[in-house]
Parts: structure tokens; sequence; C-alpha cells
């Protein structure tokens, strides 16, 4: 797993691009008058570029009943066929008020999102205001290889639009934005200064592909065979299965002597499996210390890459994105004991909420449980960056390596991470005020691993206790509050602290995988 | 348990010296002057990442004084690691040869002797006094920067209460704060009340203003007492952990009578010395003469301490008398106070050389706060999340992992036979050629028995794997320690 593309969107993050910014822009064109375009005239990219004024206002993860100021964000959208809005996820994230300008006018009507991917980072909008986008011309997706021509890339600001030259280095598999899912992205410089926020990569009249970051001058553009295929699927929701995604854990296969110690003659080829985990594509098929030599007719080398046809050498990630959706079964051949055999391999969804720690909170307010006083979270990404930039170094170290093993912990009855986050002091939990980001195992004699567990064991006190367990490594192992003061108790911190619910459970609970995605195969 | 505040907040006030200057001789001392000695230490820390390596040494500056038997009580961090050692006597710019007669790192003190026995006949010792109280005007003499004349300056005891050593940064024990300034150079000097002394000056609060800590009588009796015998065994642990009953659901949820207070052992050690004896559930009333109240503080001469205090006053090996409430009657158990050596790999650790085996070019050195320590001065930040976790947090997650001493391969020696490893790099091994590593003999066995074509290491952490040829790894291994000049493979 690189880190390099969360490592730009932080950046990004920090440099919100308002209207004050100062910009050279490599060519600008005048903004042209609002008419309606005479049928068969060449279209520019004014007809297809339109801005994105985003109000929003998100929650704050450290005190989740509790919203932080709204805000604005400004980004680009481009208009595609149905004369919908292609954007990235990050632009209309916790939006509460979504305006959309054209041709750089300052009028500007309303859309809402018709869907949203964000572990791609991509949304389409849809302008609920009738005829706003009649004059607008949805962008034909360019079929040809975007690593070759010319590409400009295009947003409007200060009324004027501005179109800059991006040349691309390269295509690199890395995470979407926020560490989502993995993809290939082409990595190219631009001219436009502060982009990444969703602005269309033209070449010639055709969409190549679209931001969703950049550092420095280096951006990251979603090519455009991605973008089709989002598209394919994104303007009908309700159909909507998303891409495949690959997270099987693996080590390279450098070293002779361990491809030999797996039964590999010759030289090393494949990569060798660590863990298929839980819910994952070939959960049940793949198995810890096979050698994946191949995935769907693509031989893979020692280090996990693939020759792609288009781009070249590519992360073995990349496979189960390209023509694929979640469902279809693709061919692979391991090497396993000493043995090559061909498997086949039934293609999943990347689900984040199926995480130990999910990596993001999608929408809504992040959900909590206060009981007498006692503030119950499920572990998340989002929590931990509460800490800061450097989150991973400052936050308390119990609850990172839960992160960083996340991926490969999930399992049944091990869902996700419930923790005390801390306690409102009032009298009813008196000598526990001092607990914080402790790790909850059971209450009630029942094992608690997510809030709606955790909710109902809270209904099921023992002998008129409640009893909380924690992680055995904490400061203390259980404490005990009475069960007939904690209503009361509950209702007294909703008062006193001006706190509107006490209980806000998670609208992206983990799915029911079924046994299929353990296939028996323990990692 | 562990925590990122206990590793930084006092600084020891030893001083490293580029040079020793030398003492003029002054004005006639008064009694407690002469009884006053500047010691000087030329010290070698072992490199904990190059572990066969004898780093540069460097010279500690501090001071101490003349107790009983012309023998010299000191900090143990201005004599830790010592190569050489000698002593300044007040006005006398003679180096005398020093050396160490016990040392207990727990307690941050030392005891040294001249060479020549002699050499102090003529120094009368300084009394030891009894434990001040807050607002007692105390003396601090020493040898502190600033100057070469030794230094006296005045201040009040402004706290007396049981804080962190900083020289292992874990063990606890009584301290008094004080206003009086001490500065490096002070460590290992008296604490005067009325000419007698009150305690050793040792540390200071980093980040405060005029706040300097000080050894109190109560831990220096414990240590010279310990000594009578010959033998240092340190200072005990009950090996429990207590939870606060402040809350009124506990006391009721444990069936604890109102008219008794105490707190909840929710905790014991194993092979500690409560092991056996006492159990979690138990609810602990009272330990020595002190009463345990509901927060868990031991209430001495009618103030509340930490735990430790009442412990300082009890030796290795003798009984601890405490009363405990279970299953609904009150009991007096008697525990044998032992030391708990696996609390060493949890602190600083000094005058000891870390272990190591190097094979094939992999150097395995045992996981602790030390081998944490080569990631740089803010090591709890910046040593890779996993390794602190199994350093700190993991052996307190499962009695059978406390006494497991987890071993790490440190790094690789880059050299043909193991240049392709895809892990070498600080990663924990959990198994050599299928054996359960639990301390780094296992290692050393686990390479030494193997009779197969491959060294196979298993790694803790994701299921990674390293493995090594085994005849080559064999053939390299003298000529890998010849090309990185490592006169041993290894040191257990």
């Amino acid at each position: 797993m690189r880190m390099r593309g969360i490592l730009a969107f932080a950046l990004l993050l920090a440099g919100c691009p308002s209207a004050a910014r100062a910009g050279s822009p490599a060519n600008r064109s005048r903004s042209a008058a609002p008419a309606s375009r005479p049928a068969g005239e060449v279209q520019r990219a004014e007809d297809h570029v339109v801005t994105l004024k985003v109000a929003y206002q998100d929650f704050d993860e450290r005190t989740p009943w509790a919203r932080r100021p709204p805000s604005m964000r400004t980004g680009t959208a481009t208009v595609v066929e149905g004369r919908f809005l292609l954007t990235s996820f990050y632009i209309v994230k916790d939006a509460t008020l979504i305006r959309v300008h054209k041709r750089g006018l300052p009028q500007s009507a309303v859309a809402r999102v018709r869907h949203w991917d964000p572990f791609m980072n991509l949304a389409l909008l849809e302008v609920t205001e009738a005829g706003f986008t009649d004059d607008l011309v949805p962008v034909p997706i360019s079929d040809a290889n975007p690593r070759n021509g010319e590409l400009k890339t295009a947003r409007w600001k200060d009324r004027q639009l501005e179109i800059a030259d991006l040349r691309v280095q390269k295509a690199d598999v890395q995470l979407a934005r926020s560490g989502g899912q993995e993809h290939v992205f082409l990595v190219g410089t631009t001219d436009l200064a502060e982009g990444g926020w969703a602005e269309p990569v033209f070449r010639g009249r055709e969409l190549a592909g679209m931001t969703t970051s950049q550092d420095g001058r280096t951006a990251y553009v979603v090519p455009a065979g991605i973008l089709a295929a989002y598209l394919a699927q994104a303007r009908t929701p309700a159909t909507y299965t998303g891409f495949a995604g690959w997270e099987a854990r693996y080590q390279v296969n450098d070293d002779p002597a361990l491809a030999a110690w797996l039964g590999q003659e010759g030289s090393p080829r494949g990569i060798v499996l660590r863990k298929v985990p839980w819910g994952a594509t070939g959960r049940g098929v793949l198995q810890p210390r096979d050698i994946l030599l191949s995935l769907d007719g693509h031989e893979i080398d020692s280090s996990g890459f693939y020759e792609h046809p288009r781009f070249g050498l590519l992360d073995l990630d990349q496979i189960v994105i390209d023509g694929h959706r979640p469902g279809d079964v693709v061919p692979a051949r391991i090497l396993r004991q000493g043995r090559v055999m061909d498997v086949q391999v039934p293609l999943r969804r990347y689900v984040d909420s199926d995480r130990l720690v999910p990596r993001f909170r999608v929408a809504g307010a992040p959900p909590y449980v206060i009981a007498g006083g006692l503030v119950f979270r499920e572990l998340s990404m989002p929590y931990l960056e509460t800490w800061g930039d450097k989150w991973h170094k400052k936050a308390p170290v119990p609850l990172v390596v839960r992160l960083d093993e996340s991926a490969e912990d999930q399992q049944p009855g091990h869902r996700r991470i419930v923790f005390l986050q801390g306690v409102i002091p009032i009298p009813y939990n008196v000598g526990y005020q001092e607990l914080r980001d402790l790790e909850v195992r059971e209450v009630n004699g029942r094992t608690v691993d997510s809030l709606p567990a955790l909710d109902e064991a809270l209904r099921h006190p023992v002998d008129g206790f409640h009893r909380v367990r924690f992680a055995p490594n904490g400061s203390v192992a259980e404490i005990v509050l009475d069960a007939d003061g904690m209503e009361a108790a509950t209702r007294f911190v909703l008062a006193n602290y001006r706190i509107p619910r006490a209980v806000v459970l998670p609208q992206d609970a983990p799915g029911d995988l079924g046994p299929a995605c353990g296939g028996g195969l323990a990692p | 348990m562990a925590r990122a505040g206990r590793w930084t907040l006092p600084i020891l006030v030893g001083i490293a010296l580029a040079g020793m200057p030398a003492v003029p001789v002054g004005a006639a001392p008064s009694s407690a002057q002469k009884a006053i000695v500047r010691l000087v230490n030329t010290s070698q820390h072992p490199d904990w990442y190059s572990p066969w390596q004898s780093p540069a040494p460097f010279s500690v500056s501090g001071s101490g004084f003349v107790i009983a038997e012309g023998r010299i009580l000191t900090n143990a961090h201005v004599v830790s690691d010592s190569r050489d050692l000698v002593l300044y006597l007040d006005g006398d710019s003679t180096p005398y040869p020093a050396r160490i007669v016990a040392i207990g790192h727990e307690c941050d003190l030392a005891l040294v002797e001249p060479v020549d026995p002699g050499l102090l006949r003529k120094v009368k010792p300084l009394e030891l006094g009894d434990l001040p109280v807050v607002g007692d005007s105390l003396e601090t003499l020493g040898y502190p920067v600033g100057g070469e004349r030794i230094s006296m300056t005045r201040g009040v005891v402004s706290r007396i209460e049981v804080q962190e050593y900083m020289h292992t940064a874990l063990f606890r024990h009584l301290v008094i704060q004080t206003d009086s300034a001490i500065n490096p150079g002070n460590s290992g000097g008296p604490v005067l009340r009325d000419g007698k002394v009150v305690g050793v000056a040792f540390q200071v609060a980093g980040a405060l203003q005029g706040v300097g800590y000080v050894i109190p009588n109560p831990v220096v009796r414990h240590f010279l007492e310990d000594l009578e015998d010959g033998r240092y065994d340190g200072f005990a642990s009950m090996g429990i952990r207590l939870v606060s009953m402040q809350n009124p659901a506990t006391g009721r949820f444990l069936r604890v009578p109102a008219n008794l207070q105490g707190a909840w052992i929710d905790k014991v050690n194993p092979g500690s010395s409560a092991d056996g004896l006492l159990r979690p559930g138990d609810v602990l009333l009272h330990v020595g003469d002190a009463a345990i109240d509901r927060a868990g503080k031991a209430v001495v001469r009618g103030e509340t301490h930490d735990l430790f205090r009442v412990l300082d006053g009890y030796q290795v090996g003798r009984g601890l008398p405490v009363r405990v409430f279970r299953d609904g009657g009150v009991r007096e158990i008697e525990i044998p106070l032992k030391a708990d050596p696996e609390m060493v790999r949890f602190t600083h650790q000094w005058d000891r050389m870390p272990s190591y085996y190097v094979v094939g070019g992999l150097v395995f050195v045992e996981l602790d706060v030390e081998m944490l320590k080569t990631f740089g001065s803010d090591w709890f930040e910046n040593a890779d999340r996993a390794l602190l976790w199994t350093a700190l947090y993991e052996p307190f997650s499962d009695p059978a992992l406390y006494r497991r001493h987890r071993v790490i391969l440190l790094r690789r020696l880059d050299h043909p036979v193991n240049v392709r490893m895809a892990w070498y790099r600080n990663v924990v091994v959990d198994r050599v050629n299928g054996r359960e590593v639990r301390e780094i003999r296992d290692v050393v066995e686990a390479f030494e028995s193997n009779r197969d074509r491959f060294h196979v290491l298993e790694y803790l952490h994701q299921g990674r794997l390293g493995v090594l040829d085994r005849e080559a790894a064999d053939r390299a291994n003298a000529e890998i320690l010849e090309r990185y000049g490592i006169p041993e493979d290894r040191r257990l």
C-alpha cells in the first residue's frame, strides 16, 4: 500500500482554493455570453466546465454531537451525458448546499448529489433547476490512450476560463483520496496553480480524465476509462455495484530463497500472499503462502506488477478494476505447496465499512453512545486524525495499531473496535472520569464489537449493575456502574451539557458478509 | 503501563563535560563543605543499534558527599556506565581515583569510595536527618555549572510526594520538591536542613521554573540498609494494579461493608510478589501501617500518598502485611516481597551490555526501551507503532506474554546471501525454523540446530516471512563479520 496519494490529498485539504487566490492562468478565454448554441457548432471547454460552490458543515469527531462551523469549498464539475455533472466526492462531502455556476457568471442554480462513490472519490450531480444546463454540452469520454497527445485542463476562475497544459509523466496505481480504493492514476505536471479540485482533463474535445488532487504542480488524474466505467453505473444509482477491489496482502517474491522454500523452481515469479482478509476478493480461494502467478490472464512479476496494455507496468490491484465489476469471476494461477493450480476468484467490492477500523465517515454524524456520561465510539481514521497532522505518532498507540492491522483483523465477532472515548463528569460516574481512549471488549458479559452491540448490551444489566470490561492492556480491566441510576444519569448529562441525543448509531454498520466470504480457510 | 509523557518530564542534573576543569584551592571550607566532593565519571553507554561497537566515552560531572565509613553517596546517573571514576575534594585539584561500591538504578543512588582507603579519614561524614515538612528551609550544596567552587543555594520544601525517577523513567518513589536552585552538576549533592542531610539533589522539572527534586532520606535509608548484607537487592513491587472505588457502585458490586474502604485489585502480575496471594477482585484495605483509601492511595501520617511510599519502607525479602476484603470477610495476608526483574526492559538501562546475535548478516536483538531509543530522542513518537505496541503494551495484554522477551530483526548487514530479503528491519520475530521465540537464546538455538535447506523467519505482524539459504548463510557468516568489523557474532 503506498501512501503518496494520501500525502498529496492532505496537502490540498490544507490549501482549499478560495476566490482570492492568485493564479497565473496559462491560457485565458473571455467568458462567453450565455446563449443557446446552434446545433452543429463546435463546442469549447466553457460549454463543458462549471464551477461548484459548496457550503458544507462537517462534524467534530472529538465531540460527535457537535458540528464544526459551516464553511465553503470551491471546485469544478464537468458536464457529461445526460447533462449530469461529474466531480469528486470530496468536493461535495458534508454539503449543505451545492451551487453551480456556468460560464463564470455569478448567477447559480442548485444541484444535488445523484450518486457518489466515496471510495473512488467520484460523484455525479444533477441540477434541480429546469433549463439551467440546456446551453451546456456534455463532453464525450475519450477512448484514446490518455498518456499520449496534448492534454489540457480547465476551470473557471475570476469569471474567466483558465486552460492549462498537463503533461503526463507516468501511470501509477495509488489509493484514492484518504485511502479508499486503489486504482490507476495519471500523474503529470500541470500549469494550473492550486488545482486538483475535479478539473477536467481534455484530449482534443474529449474528456481524458479528471483531477482529484494536486501536490504543487503535480496533478493526479483519474483516467477516462475509470470515469466511463463509473458513469455507466452511476446514472442509475439503484443498480450501482461499484468497482471490485483487491485487498489481499502480499509480499514481493524477489528472494530466490523464499521462492525456493515455497516450492518454486527457477527465477522467482508472482507474489507471495500473506493474508486474504475477511470479505476481500480471493477470500476462501487464495491462501497465505500461495504464490499468485497470474490473475485474469495477466502474468504477475515478483514485485506485483503486470503489463497493462495501455499504461505499461502497473500494480496488480488494477487488474480487478479494468473491465470488471464485483461479482465477476476471474481466473488465477497459483503455486501452492509446490503445485501449480488454476482457480476461479470471485471479485468483491471494496467496502470500507467492513473494515475493523473504517477509513471514512461518508456522511452523517459520527456514531456514539452516551450512557451515564460514558462516551462510547467506534474507532475510525477520522477520529484518529483529530490528533492533527502527526496523528499517527500522537494518537494512543493501542488505537493506532488497530488501524494498522484493521484490514487484516476483521472477522465475524470482531467487526469494529468500540472504545470509551472519555467520561462526561457527573456525580454518577465519579471515580471513572479520568478514563479515556480505552478499548471495550465486553458489556454485561456480552461481546461488544459495534455500537449497536453495545447499545443492546446496556439493555441487559447483570444483578443490578452495568459492567464494562476493557482490553487487557489498558489502565483498568473493568468498571461497574449502578444499573438503576444510568438512565437518569444519561438524561442529566444530556440536559446539563446540552447534548441533543444520547445514541447515534452508525449508518454504515458492517454488512453480513455470509459464510462465502470466509470460505472455511482460516488465515 | 508506559505513557508518552512518562519519558519526558524531569531532567537529570548530572552534566556532560567536554573536559575536566581543575578546581583551585580556595578559602578554608566549612566542615560540611569538606564532606562534599566532585565526581567526574568517564562513561561509555553501549550502542543498541550496533551492539558490538564500543562507542566514544564521555565525561559526566556530579556531586557526592561523605557518609559513614568514608564512603560517598551520589546519584546512580552520575556514575552509570562508568569506565573511569575520579573524585575531587573541596579545594584540592588532585583527581583521586574512586570506585563504585553499589549502584541502585531504581532509586538513582550509588555508593562510591576512594581507591585510597585513607583519603577520607579526616573528613567528618554528614549526618542523615529526618524527613522535612513543607515550608522547611533547605540548603543545596554541590558543584553545579557556572563556576568551579562549591555552590550553595537556599530554598524551601514546596511539596513532598511520590514521583517518577527519571533515571529509569519507570520507578516511582518519594521526592522532595524544592525551589532551591538545582542545576546540572548538583546531582548527587546533599540537601541540608539545620546542618543535617534531608536528601540528595537529583533532577529538575524540565518545563517548570525553579522546581528541583531531592531524593529524601526514607529512600536513601532503604538503599543503605539494603546494602548492609553486602548485596544490593533493589526495590520490591507488589505486582498489583489498583482501581478506584470512589464510585459507590463498586462497593456494592463487591459487597464491601460500608464501614470498610479500600481499592479494588483488578490485576496481579504473574510471578510478582502478590501472585498466588492476592487476586483480582480483592479489595485492598491496608498495606503495612497505611490504610488504603477509595482512590487507591495510602494514608501515611494523615496524608495520602502513592502506594510506593509504603513499599519503600520494606526491603526485598521482608514480609509485607496486607489486609484485604475477600469473599465477604477481611483477611490478613503477609506477602514476601521481591523485586521484579522483568521491569528492567521497560526502563532506561545502565551498566548492562545489550545482547545480540548476528547470523547470515541478520542482526537480532531483544526488544526493550533501549532498543526503541535507537529511533532517536523522540523515540516514543518516532518508533514504529507495532514495535512500540509489542514492547510496551503487549506484555500487559496477556500474562503469558509478560515474561516473553520479544526479539526483533533489527537490521541487515547487506551481503549477497541476504540482500533480497523483503523484510529485514525492525520486525518482531515470532518463530525461527518453527521454534517459538521467547528470548534471544531461542533464535540462536533455532539457527544452530537447523539442518533443513532453509532458515525460515516468521514475523509477528501481518504474516510476513523471511528465508535464508542455510548453507549459503553458514558459508557467509565469517566473511560478513569480518567485512562489518564485528568481533563476536553474539552476546547473550
